[in-house]
This record gives structure tokens, C-alpha cells and sequence, in this order.
């Protein structure tokens, strides 16, 4: 690529870097066991709940942060950052016309409605979603409607109040606070997130959608999501991101749980587009997160689906433990790195049963300075006969300050599985450019183009709603790519 | 069975280069802190390197033991100069050295730091002691080889070096091992492990440093057939000029425990380095690659083929990276690594890497592991071809496709034979 | 319409183009022969602007504009549309969408407002019948897995979309059949007016039977060495080109 061509193309603005004015409460910077106590209080959880979270955190305090990702920051000081910040009015459900209209303001400007009948943009029309600001969940709609199917979806903290059992049932089942660091952290402290349960024979008529929003500065989010689809339930769930812009890096350890249980299909997507920091690296938000899910039943499925735009700081491999005989393990990945971004994000597909199918799929597209690397292990257990593996991981390169990686990990212990692996890095075609652009288009609008054919296996996973915005979202990050 | 008194103590090396003894002195210090490399570390992740064999007596080296009369029998038999080394000592007398050919030098590196001590300069500039088994070599080696070729010489014939473990000591062995391929030169080198007569587990830790000058080209094709006691960790590192072809075999057939790093330096314009590999581990045994194709400069290319069949409760490791610097522009990088599994109490564990910091580059890697083609199979039963002839041509075609990468027919002849045999005994 | 006055070109430290001159008024077909090598496809190059090609002198003149100081999207959207000789695969982007893009690009430059979905589809169709393209063809990724007849075709087709007002073919007749050959030269037929102008370029005499010339110059050596009506196309193709080369060595 040339150098006029890097000039020439100039870099755009974070669309969702606005802070909105929200009357927020928050407790005093600092973790120690209090702040854990306080948070757990504020909640007003049952004591089996405080019991998790100390337990977690006595662990915590023994662990040592991970350092072998391909990705380098200063040290976190985790007594620096604010681990509880909530908007000061609970909304009530049945009546919007008293909530904070800087709050519904906020979400309209993001494109999410909170009215049950509003439709905004037209697109959004039939999903429900469940907002989440700072650490709590703000509101929840079409829940109603979901009651009547059965379907519980609420925020994770009525959850714990209305549904105790089925927390405690499945709670740190496929994510154990002892796993890593992180999960340690947001099991210790997690302020809220969504919760779901789709019983047997169950088909969720609609998409469910969680959208996460960092609005207070200093603060880390730790939220937790718990889905479950019994025996032969189907739910697709989408989870959207962003935060503000600002100078500090802020710390967002989620923690993801998915269990499907026999013939249960759970599809998850996710496009993350947290504040990625500015063009010189500055800011940003890490993005440090376990999403793992266990097709516990047999003929149960799981299929992740991801778009990453965002975040200084990406670390996070959405697995699938695939116990259940023919059960289905997929996750398709397009990770876009800009600027300073460095993401290190894949998967794990841990065969356990017979007959397992898994599938990998990801696009890693580095411009700038940006590193990106997959990192992803398939493991066929010895008793995971007939099990089958194939991924593909290719890497684009947009210009020569910029790190492609891949390493992925593939063990094998039995002799009728077969695994296959293939990776690919390349530039982006030159040829391909000067094609486009000689049918009239401009760098941008061709690499945007070039990008989007590049990633439509991954695209075409989304939810329609999604997969638009999610194009979109690419074109925008890759300005400025280029060199 | 051994105890230490069996040995001989360690004599120092005399005539070494003040550069050397530096670092000597660093590498023993960062292996006093670091000790050998466990299944924990990143590294070494799948190499359970039995600690027995580790702590085999590091004090000594075994008495100079006898060259076995049956050797040539176990050797490959083909027009070649023979370099004979039996537990890291030269042995001239079974050797049939270059001589007479001018601007070829092979000699122990003992002998070679007295009567050419200006060869022995370039040891110690391309290892890399931040590994454990590097450093350890590096700060206690006691002998080896140097081969060199001067500039603008063919060498007439193959170059075989016969690295013979044998005896009933148990010891740890830290070989170092120089080639210097001058420029527009052109070598075929064999080097051949294998061990007859060998009583009690050994650790071999063998390090060799090539320099391959400018177009140049050069091959170098191990056949490895330590047997059960034989534990070795091999690391071979060269360093490519510009317009150089190497080619680097490596047929790992026996051992208890067999690491192999292989690491290509392509430092200079223009230059092809080549990897190619068969691993078949059984019960017993396990066989670690590491490979590196390490893109320095633009206008490089490498291409690397694996194969990989894991027997019985044979473990076979294949971990490749293709690492492609800042400024590698116009890179071209292919790996490929195929594994199958004929057992079900076999394992086979990959990571095929890409760390590629250049944009206009073309690299890519495959990576399968699974069983032998079921359809082949069934077509050849149906053909009247029992299924263990039909597994083993299946397994020799798979197999094939790495040892036709080896330049001297009677070479092939013999690895194909003893693949069969490995088959065979399976 | 173009107007090209002495144009020298390089590549790396070759000179291809050497004083290189046309004038092309709309409504007209010229036809470039010559052997290969003699810098047919370097001049469909240039006026496109590809960048290793290096302009070292000479003028080109499009509408009134220096067509030398425009990008290559901005030469597209002023009307100059080249059919490649090689055209590229882009995987993953269908002709529908890639086509749409082009048109909302070209169409903002000229200040239009961009057709919308249901007329965009319409003309799109039309368009489509021209060269006889399937839907299968144009549903697919742009060139992807096409065959060489099939990607001359698509080259027609949004030649067709984009109505430019001088289109340059280079060598689209190479790698045809005769029933390929027949369906690209209607295709051109078709969108040929009073208004627009193409640049034919092309090693064999047979494509003229198709699309017929106003003029027909040979090139060698990086110029055009003589010009004619349609009738020198024949006579090239019954005498070959070494007469004119014959020629050229003794007028120098």
C-alpha cells in the first residue's frame, strides 16, 4: 500500500464516545472484603449469594494475573478502580414517563429503545432487550410478554431474588470462580448483568439482546450473564457494548455462562464495541472477559458468534465444552484492531462426548499499530470417538506498523476423530482495490467493501438485526486503517 | 546398574575464544536460575521429560568405549564420507574422512579449537540461551564436531556422521556441533542416530549452529533411531545468506524421549530454507518438534512439510511458527503438517503459529490430524489388499511425500525400509 | 471527448508509452491493433491510473479536465471506464452489492440523488439482459470462481450499469468463443450512442467484425504508427504486422 494512500485516508471519530449526565451513585474506590460485603448488601442478596462472592474473592486474593496473552498494558491497580456505580433511579417498569429522561435519551442515542413499542430505525423490532448501565441493569423489556411462554429473562440480580434456585443450580457451573483471574475478580464483585431460562420444548420467539453501557468514569464493570435452554429450547441472544471516550482505561471483566441442555440450542452474538482509545492509544477500555458455554445434553448446541470492534484491550476465548454426544460447538469471529488495539481472542472446543461436531471460524483484520492474534485450542478427549474439528483462521494485514498472529492449539487422543486447521495471512489485495476503485469507489469505501466480503462467513451468522449494524460498525473501525 | 564412578571426570576445554568463555559463564548462570525447562513452561508444554533421566549423572563421561564390530551393518550403505562419533568422541579409525578433498574440514571440536582455533570463533552466535537446554549446553559442553566447507566448493560426495550411542553408562551428554557452508558452496550432509549395545538410558543435549553463506546450498537430513534409551534434545539453528538454499530432514523413528528444534534464520536476501519432517512414535515414546522459520529480511521464502503417525501409546508433538519480522516484506511462508492416529491410546497435540509483523506477505499453514482415508482403505480391500497392507502402503504414501524431500536415493531406501519396519513391529 | 497529445509512460525504468497521441470525439469506436508488447495494455493502464505506471510526459485531456491529475475513482465517475483484460476476483462481495456501491458513488459525485432499491433492481435486470448474464452469475461473489468468458461478460455488464461516456476494452476478446464473442460485442453494441465513445484495443481482426470501427491504428513501439478506416483492420489480419514494422524501421 502506498503512502499516499495511508495519508490519504483519514481516521474517524468513536460514534458512542458521549457521556450522558445520569445521576449516579457510586461507593468509595477500592476492593477489600467490605466492598464486597457492601456490594452484596446494596443488592440485597440472600446469604448464600455473599457466601459465593467472599469465597471467590478469598480465592482472588491468591491469584496472580495471567501474563501469557499476547497483549502488553500497564500493571492494573485494582484498588484504584470503582467496583459499584449505578444510576440513582430504579425504573419502574410500567411507567416510563417517570424514568430519568436522560436515561431513556441515553439509549435512543444508542439505538436501543426501552419503550416496548417504540421502534427505532425501524430494524430493532422485535427483540427484547435488557439495558444495563454501570453495574446495574436499568430495565428489561417485553418481559411480560416472554412470562406468558414460560421464558424468564430479567436482570442477573432479580434473578437472584426471584429465582434462587435455578442460580444456585447452575451458578459457577461452566465458569467456576477458581478458573482464572478475572472470573475470580467478577464472581467477587459482579454488580449485575442478565439472566435466562428457556424451558423444555421452548422456542424464544424473539431475539433476546442485553446492551451494556459504561457511563461513569473510574469505574469497572462486572457483569454476569447466565443462559440456559432445557431440553430442546431454542434461544438466539444478542449483546451489544459501548463506553464512553476518555483518557483512563477502564476495566470490564464479564463473566459469560451458557448451559444447553439435551437438543437445547443456545446461539449467542455479541459486537463488542467498547471505547477503543484514541488514535495515539490513550484510553480505552480492557476488555478482559470468560464466556464459556457446556452443550450438556446430547444433540445440544452452541454457536458464538462475535464481532470486535472495540476495546484498547481484547482477551477473551468464548468456548464450548461439548459433553453431550453429537452435540455442536461453533464460533465464528471477525476482530477488527485499529490504531494501538490489541486483541488476543479465540476459542476453546473441548470434545468430550461422541460424535461431536465443532467449528471455527475467524477474520482477524490488524491496521495501525494494532497486534491481533488468535488464540484458540481444540481438544478431542480419548473417549470423544467420531468427533470432528475444522477451523480457519486468516489474518489481514491493512499496513506494515501492524501484527497478525496465530496460535492455535490442537490436541488429539483418539483415532476416529479428525481435526483440521488452516490459516491464511495476507495484505489486502492491491489489485482488488484499484478493481473497485475504477468502478468509482474511494479507499475507504473499498477497503470497507473488500473487508465485509472478507468476513461475510462470519456476517452471515448474525441476526439480521445485527449484521447491519455490524457492517456498518466494521466500515467505521477501519477508517483510518489503511497504511 | 552405572554409578558415577564409571565415569571419567570432566576435562576443561582448552584454546576456547575469549568471547566463548563469557559466555559460558553467562549460560551457566542462566541455567543455575532456570534450570531445565518443565511441562510448565509455554515451551516444553507437551515433553514430559521423565526427571530420572535429567538427573542422570552430569558429573562425568562414560570411558571411551569401543566402536561395536557390527556397526556397518546397522548403517546406510551408499558412497559417502563417514564421520564415526561413539558417545561424542570421534572415532577416526572407523571414519572415512574427507581428506584428500581440498576445502572440506571435519574434525572434532576439540581437536579443531587447537589446530584451527579460528573455525571455533563462530560458536556460540546463533543458539539461543535463554532456552534451559541451550544454556546448559552452551555453559558445559565438552566436545562435538566442526565441519566446514570453504567457498565455491561441491563437495564430491554425501557427508554421513554417525552418532553412535552405545555402553552400559548412564550419562548426559552436551555435544556442540559447528557447520560453516562458505559461499557458492554445495553439501549434502546425513547425520544417522542410533544406538547399538546401549545398556542404560542416556540424555543426549546436542547443539549445532550452521552458517550457510550466500548461494549456497546446502541440505542436512537426520535419521533418528536412538532406541529406547536414548533420551536427546536437538536443537539446530542455521543462519541463511542471501540467495542460500537450505534444506533441513528430520525422520524421527526411535527414542524414549526425542526433542527436535529446528530453527532457520533467514537473514539474507533471497534466501529458501526448507523443513521437512516424519515423526511415527509408538508406546513409549514421544517425539516433540519445534520449528521456526524466522523471516528477517524481505524476499524469503520458506516451506515446511510434517508428518506425523502416533502408534500404539505413542505421543507425537508438531509445534511450528512462522515469524515474520518488521521488515520481511514479500514473504513467502507455507507450512503444512498432517497427523494421523493409528491407535486409540495414541495422541498427537499441534500448534501450527503465525506471528507475522510484515504486511505484503503471503504465509499460510495447514494443519489435520485424523485417521488413514477410509475410502482408500476400503478401495483397496475391495482390490483384494488385506488391511494391514493396505494401512502400511497408506501409511508409506503419506509418509513418502516428506522422505522424497531427501536428495540421495539410497537414503530413501532406507528410510522407507525402516518406516516398514517401525510398521511392522507396531 | 479525449484527448491524448504525446503521452510517455514507465514502468520501473522501462519506457513503454514513447509520444503516444489520440483524439476521440464522442460517438466514435477506435480500434487499437499491434503486436504484443507494444504498449496496448499500458495505455488502458494509464488512462485508468494505475500507480506503478509513471506518466513522464504528454497530456491528456478528458471533457475539458487533465484526466492526469484525477484518482482512479474520480477518472471512473468522470466517465472512463476500463474493461480488464485480467479482472480481479473479490470473494465475498456480490456483483449486486458491488455494483450498487459503485452507482451510489458515482451518481453523489455528479451531485444525483442514488436511484433507490426497487429502481436500482429494475435497471439492474435491464442491464442484465444486455449480456445475456443469469442470475446466478450476478447473485455471486464479483468474479469469483468465474470462467474467463463469464468474467469478460460481467465486465460488459457494468460497463452496461455504469454508462460511462469512453469506455476502454483491453483485449476483451481474448480467451472467447465465438458465441462469448458475439454476446460481449451486442452487449457493446447496445450501449453504444451518439454520446459516448470506446476505445476497442485488441490483438485480432475478428472482434471488428462485431463491433465496427470509425478508425483503426496500429501501435508499435509505445505510438501509433498508422492510422486508417475499418478496412486496414483486414489488412492487417491478411498481411500481419511486419510490414509495419518494415515501415517504422525505414522511416527511422
Amino acid at each position: 500500500m502506498s503512502q499516499e494512500i495511508i495519508d490519504e485516508v483519514i481516521a474517524s471519530d468513536y460514534k458512542y464516545g458521549w457521556s450522558s449526565d445520569i445521576e449516579t451513585e457510586t461507593i468509595k474506590k477500592g476492593l477489600t472484603e467490605d466492598t464486597v460485603r457492601l456490594i452484596s448488601s446494596k443488592k440485597n442478596e440472600p446469604g448464600w449469594m455473599l457466601e459465593f462472592r467472599l469465597k471467590a474473592f478469598r480465592h482472588w486474593l491468591k491469584m496472580t494475573e495471567p501474563t501469557w496473552p499476547n497483549v502488553q498494558y500497564p500493571k492494573i491497580d485494582f484498588q484504584n478502580i470503582i467496583y459499584y456505580a449505578a444510576p440513582k433511579q430504579k425504573i419502574e417498569l410500567e411507567n416510563l414517563d417517570q424514568v430519568d429522561p436522560e436515561l431513556i435519551k441515553t439509549f435512543e442515542k444508542l439505538g436501543i429503545s426501552l419503550e416496548e413499542q417504540k421502534r427505532l430505525s425501524g430494524v430493532r423490532s422485535n427483540i427484547a432487550v435488557d439495558a444495563v448501565i454501570d453495574s446495574v441493569s436499568v430495565k428489561t423489556t417485553f418481559k411480560e410478554t416472554l412470562y406468558e411462554k414460560g421464558i424468564i429473562f430479567c436482570s442477573f440480580s432479580e434473578a437472584v431474588q426471584e429465582h434462587p434456585d435455578l442460580i444456585q443450580k447452575y451458578l459457577g457451573t461452566v465458569v467456576p470462580y477458581t478458573d482464572n483471574f478475572y472470573a475470580a475478580l467478577n464472581a467477587a464483585v459482579f454488580s449485575d448483568g442478565s439472566f435466562c431460562y428457556i424451558p423444555k420444548g421452548v422456542r424464544c420467539p424473539m431475539e433476546l439482546s442485553t446492551y451494556f453501557r459504561i457511563n461513569s468514569a473510574g469505574t469497572g464493570q462486572f457483569e454476569r450473564t447466565l443462559l440456559i435452554a432445557d431440553e430442546g429450547a431454542y434461544v438466539s441472544y444478542l449483546e451489544g457494548c459501548t463506553a464512553p471516550m476518555r483518557d483512563e482505561n477502564q476495566l470490564h471483566a464479564a463473566v459469560v455462562e451458557l448451559v444447553a441442555h439435551k437438543e437445547g440450542e443456545i446461539k449467542y452474538s455479541t459486537v463488542q464495541n467498547w471505547y477503543p482509545g484514541d488514535k495515539e492509544g490513550k484510553g480505552g477500555i480492557y476488555n478482559f472477559v470468560t464466556k464459556r458455554g457446556i452443550c450438556l445434553g446430547e444433540r445440544s448446541k452452541i454457536s458464538w458468534t462475535q464481532v470486535e470492534t472495540g476495546s484498547a484491550i481484547t482477551w477473551k476465548y468464548p468456548s464450548v465444552i461439548l459433553k453431550g454426544d453429537y452435540s455442536v460447538g461453533e464460533f465464528y469471529s471477525v476482530a477488527v484492531t485499529n490504531n494501538y488495539q490489541q486483541a488476543d481472542t479465540g476459542t476453546k472446543m473441548l470434545h468430550i462426548g461422541k460424535n461431536t461436531k465443532s467449528t471455527i471460524v475467524s477474520k482477524g483484520i490488524s491496521g495501525g499499530h494494532s497486534n491481533n492474534s488468535y488464540r484458540g485450542l481444540v481438544r478431542i478427549g480419548k473417549k470423544a470417538e467420531n468427533s470432528r474439528n475444522f477451523s480457519q483462521c486468516d489474518s489481514l494485514l491493512l499496513g506494515d506498523k501492524c501484527g497478525a498472529h496465530t496460535f492455535p492449539y490442537i490436541e488429539v487422543n483418539n483415532k476416529s476423530s479428525k481435526v483440521e486447521h488452516e490459516a491464511t495471512t495476507s495484505k489486502i489485495g492491491e489489485d482488488q482495490i484499484f478493481y473497485c476503485k475504477q468502478r468509482g469507489l474511494d479507499n475507504e469505501k473499498a477497503v470497507a467493501l473488500i473487508v465485509n466480503g472478507y468476513c461475510r462467513d462470519v456476517l452471515n451468522q448474525l441476526p439480521m438485526e445485527f449484521a447491519v449494524e455490524a457492517q456498518k460498525l466494521l466500515s467505521i473501525s477501519l477508517e483510518g486503517s489503511v497504511g | 546398574m552405572t554409578t558415577t564412578a564409571e565415569l571419567l571426570p570432566k576435562t576443561t576445554l582448552q584454546n576456547l575464544p575469549e568471547f566463548l568463555v563469557r559466555l559460558r559463564e553467562t549460560s551457566q548462570k542462566i541455567f543455575d536460575s532456570k534450570g531445565f525447562p518443565g511441562n510448565k513452561s509455554e515451551e516444553y508444554k507437551y515433553l514430559s521429560l521423565d526427571t530420572a533421566a535429567l538427573r542422570l549423572s552430569l558429573d562425568g563421561l562414560p570411558k571411551l568405549q569401543p566402536t561395536p564390530k557390527n556397526l556397518s551393518k546397522s548403517l546406510i550403505s551408499f558412497n559417502a564420507y563417514i564421520v564415526v562419533v561413539v558417545n561424542g568422541v570421534l572415532d577416526i579409525e572407523n571414519s572415512k574422512l574427507p581428506i584428500s578433498e581440498s576445502g572440506v574440514w571435519v574434525d572434532s571440536l576439540k581437536n579443531t579449537l587447537h589446530t584451527k582455533p579460528e573455525f571455533a570463533k563462530e560458536i556460540g552466535h546463533l543458539a539461543d540461551i535463554s532456552d534451559g537446554f541451550v544454556a546448559k549446553n552452551t555453559a558445559e559442553f565438552t566436545d562435538g564436531w566442526v565441519l566446514k566447507i570453504d567457498k565455491n566448493v561441491k563437495v564430491s560426495k554425501p557427508i554421513y556422521l554417525v552418532n553412535l550411542c552405545t555402553g552400559d553408562a548412564s550419562f548426559f551428554q552436551n555435544t556442540r556441533n559447528l557447520i560453516h557452508v562458505g559461499n557458492n558452496a554445495e553439501v549434502d550432509i546425513y547425520k544417522h542416530t542410533l544406538s547399538l549395545d546401549l545398556n542404560s538410558e542416556i540424555f543426549q543435549n546436542g547443539v549445532t549452529e550452521v552458517y550457510v553463506g550466500e548461494n549456497s546450498t546446502a541440505t542436512f537430513s537426520q535419521i533418528q533411531e536412538g532406541g529406547e534409551n536414548l533420551n536427546s534434545v536437538n536443537y539446530f539453528v542455521a543462519n541463511q545468506a542471501a540467495n542460500s538454499v537450505l534444506t533441513h530432514n528430520i525422520f524421527t523413528l526411535s527414542g524414549k524421549v526425542v526433542r527436535n528444534n529446528t530453527q532457520l534464520v533467514l537473514a539474507g536476501k533471497g534466501a529458501e530454507g526448507n523443513m521437512n519432517g516424519v515423526f511415527i512414535p509408538s508406546s513409549g515414546e514421544t517425539f516433540d518438534n519445534h520449528t521456526l522459520a524466522d523471516h528477517r529480511v524481505a524476499h524469503c521464502n520458506s516451506n515446511e512439510l510434517y508428518k506425523g503417525v502416533a502408534l500404539g501409546k505413542g505421543s507425537g508433538v508438531f509445534n511450528g511458527k512462522i515469524f515474520v519480522r518488521k521488515d520481511a516484506q514479500k514473504t513467502n511462508a507455507y507450512q503444512s503438517n498432517k497427523n494421523i492416529l493409528l491407535s486409540d491410546d495414541a495422541n498427537i497435540y499441534t500448534k501450527p503459529q503465525l506471528e507475522i509483523y510484515a504486511d505484503d506477505v503471503k504465509c499460510s499453514h495447514g494443519s489435520t490430524t485424523g485417521q488413514l482415508d477410509e475410502k482408500a482403505m476400503f478401495y483397496m480391500q475391495a482390490r483384494g489388499i488385506g488391511q494391514d497392507a493396505a494401512r502400511k502402503l497408506l501409511v508409506k504414501a503419506f509418509s513418502g511425500e516428506a522422505v522424497n524431500m531427501v536428495k540421495n536415493e539410497a537414503v530413501r531406501e532406507f528410510l522407507e525400509a525402516a518406516i516398514d519396519r517401525k510398521l511392522n513391529n507396531d | 471527448m479525449i484527448s491524448i497529445k504525446n503521452l510517455s509512460a514507465r514502468i520501473e525504468s522501462k519506457e513503454i508509452l514513447k509520444g503516444f497521441s489520440l483524439e476521440v470525439k464522442p460517438g466514435e469506436i477506435h480500434a487499437i491493433m499491434g503486436p504484443n508488447g507494444t504498449g496496448k495494455s499500458t495505455l488502458a493502464s494509464v488512462l485508468a491510473g494505475r500507480e506503478e505506471y509513471e506518466v513522464t510526459g504528454g497530456e491528456v485531456t478528458f471533457n475539458g479536465k487533465n484526466l492526469l491529475e484525477l484518482s482512479p475513482e474520480d477518472r471512473a465517475r468522470e466517465g472512463v471506464f476500463l474493461a480488464f483484460q485480467y479482472p480481479i476476483e473479490i470473494p465475498g462481495v456480490s456483483n449486486v452489492n458491488f455494483l450498487k456501491t459503485a452507482m451510489a458513488e458515482i451518481y453523489k459525485y455528479r451531485g444525483l440523488e442514488p436511484l433507490s432499491a426497487k429502481d436500482f433492481l429494475a435497471y439492474f435486470k435491464e442491464k442484465q439482459a444486455i449480456v445475456e448474464m443469469g442470475n446466478d452469475l450476478t447473485k455471486r461473489s464479483v468474479n469469483e470462481g468465474f470462467s474467463g468468458g463469464e468474467k469478460k461478460r460481467n465486465e460488459i455488464f457494468q460497463m452496461a450499469m455504469l454508462n460511462p461516456k469512453l469506455a476502454i476494452l483491453d483485449e476483451t476478446d481474448s480467451g472467447l468463443d465465438i458465441d462469448a464473442l458475439r454476446i460481449v460485442a451486442n452487449g457493446v453494441n447496445k450501449v453504444r450512442n451518439s454520446e459516448n465513445a470506446f476505445i476497442v484495443i485488441t490483438h485480432y481482426q475478428r472482434l471488428l467484425d462485431y463491433i465496427i470501427p470509425d478508425f483503426v491504428h496500429v501501435m508499435y513501439d509505445g505510438r501509433i504508427v498508422k492510422s486508417g478506416g475499418k478496412e486496414l483492420a483486414l489488412e492487417l489480419e491478411e498481411k500481419g504486422y511486419d510490414w509495419i514494422k518494415q515501415e517504422v524501421a525505414e522511416e527511422a
